[in-house]
């Protein structure tokens, strides 16, 4: 018996649960949990250990399908499935989420947590809900791709479509997969998914319907509140006016402004050197203050004292990718 | 005295360091071409520092995030500032860790080069 592996990566709500789900044959194996943090703005679930699903290609040979979490949080999880169980992975599967302000930025953060492991594979990046937002082209990512010297297929796709699952699929390890017969694995992905259609409401597959229902919209300054360990937030435009914010301290609020008009100034005082993307406050026990800065956007965040950096950064990231009050949205990543 | 920063600079991941006091740099591991951090860092840190203590007088720590760099300053005392530059992925948590705990030493470093006689 001949088995494959493909591992699916990418940000938060990029669609890896949705379309390893959507080919599986059988019930995929997920460690959702209820959203706590900034995710919370896109769905209600999030996948903090890993996804796992399986698909017969024929009779002598299987094809398991495997998720990493999205959050940066559970990079452990990363390293643990790269170097070991997908460590034999023929393909990886990029996803990028279209609608994300700055979805080249997620490119590159991929490819570079995951470099050494794409550069021995086949390597596919599928981008998803372009029928959402156009904004970033095939052209884009193909562009952005040259520019670091390096070429991938990049298809868009619809995470919930099995046969534009199972196209990605094929894409990443037809050469690898010659005996199997692609025609007849379409066939019977495209029958699993009208059988799918109409879930019985006992089935894991209708509660993964009903758990993966829209979110209702709201301001990325609910979003972080809502998320464990932030305090309180303030977004800005990019005319440094305030959109939206929840501080209760007048002094803090003014203290964001002077960072970001700091910032600024550096800018102009130093051309040469790139923009700042981050000020940040810290003190013995005391709750840390951070200012995340976007071409278009910033946003300002209390925290408790005992997160770190980086689980501060990624929260920011996040929020600032899901916010829907930006004008320009970085094409040069 | 600069040996000591070499030293800070290898346990904490940084790459060069910094100690000002006042608007003196009194022992240094930057090297002449990340002089513009240097310089850019401490009148950055200095306002930070100014106004954050208006909002919180425990604020004794900031950071800057440069590209890919990162700029840490530590308020070593009212006049002093210890400022260092991560490259990019440096553990930063580690660095913070190490950092803080190092203050101690570089209040003494300042006391032992301000009282130096010139």
């Amino acid at each position: 018996m001949k088995s494959y592996k493909v591992l699916f990566i990418g940000s938060p709500g990029s669609g890896k649960t949705t379309a390893i789900r959507s080919i599986s044959e059988i019930d995929v194996v997920d460690t959702d949990t209820k959203v706590s943090d900034s995710t919370i703005k896109r769905k209600r679930t999030t996948t903090v250990g890993m996804d796992y699903g399986k698909l017969t290609l024929n009779e002598d040979t299987n094809l398991h399908l495997y998720g990493t979490p999205g959050q940066e949080r559970f990079k452990f999880m990363w390293d643990l499935m790269v170097s070991d169980l997908a460590k034999d992975a023929s393909a990886v599967i990029l996803l990028v989420d279209n609608t994300r302000n700055y979805p080249l930025k997620d490119l590159d953060f991929y490819l570079d947590e995951f470099w050494d492991y794409i550069v021995s594979r086949h390597f596919v990046i599928a981008v998803t809900r372009s029928d959402l937002d156009e904004t970033t082209t095939l052209e884009d990512y193909q562009n952005h791709l040259k520019a670091r010297g390096m070429l991938a297929p990049t298809i868009f796709m619809d995470a919930r479509k099995s046969m534009h699952v199972l196209d990605i699929i094929n894409s990443g390890m037809m050469h690898d997969a010659e005996s199997v017969n692609w025609s007849d694995v379409a066939h019977k992905v495209a029958m699993n998914e009208f059988k799918k259609r109409n879930p019985d409401p006992n089935s894991p597959q209708f509660e993964w319907l009903r758990k993966s229902r829209p979110v209702p919209k709201m301001s990325i300054v609910e979003a972080a509140t809502k998320s464990r360990g932030i305090l309180g937030a303030l977004h800005f435009d990019e005319n440094n006016e305030t959109i939206d914010h929840s501080l209760n301290n007048v002094e803090q609020h003014e203290l964001f402004k002077t960072l970001k008009t700091l910032a600024d100034t550096v800018s102009k005082k130093a051309p040469q050197l790139p923009a700042i993307g981050n000020i940040s406050l810290f003190g013995s026990k005391q709750d840390t203050l951070s200012l995340f800065i976007e071409s278009d956007q910033s946003l300002g965040l209390i925290t408790n004292a005992n997160m770190t950096h980086q689980q501060i950064r990624q929260q920011a990231v996040d929020l600032l990718q899901w916010s829907d009050n930006v004008s320009n949205t970085d094409q040069a990543g | 005295m600069s040996q000591i920063l070499t030293k800070l600079d290898k346990l904490s991941g940084s790459e060069c360091s910094v100690l000002f006091s006042g608007s003196k740099p009194i022992a240094s591991t930057f090297s002449k071409d990340k002089l513009l951090y240097l310089k850019l860092g401490h009148q950055a840190f200095t306002l930070i520092f100014k106004q954050a203590i208006k909002s919180n007088p425990y604020y004794d720590e900031a950071h800057i995030q440069i590209g890919n760099y990162r700029l840490i300053s530590y308020r070593v005392s009212d006049s002093a500032l210890y400022i260092a530059l991560l490259p990019e992925r440096s553990e930063i948590h580690r660095a913070q860790r190490i950092l803080r705990e190092s203050r101690p030493l570089l209040s003494k470093m300042i006391t032992k080069l301000t009282q130096a006689p010139t």
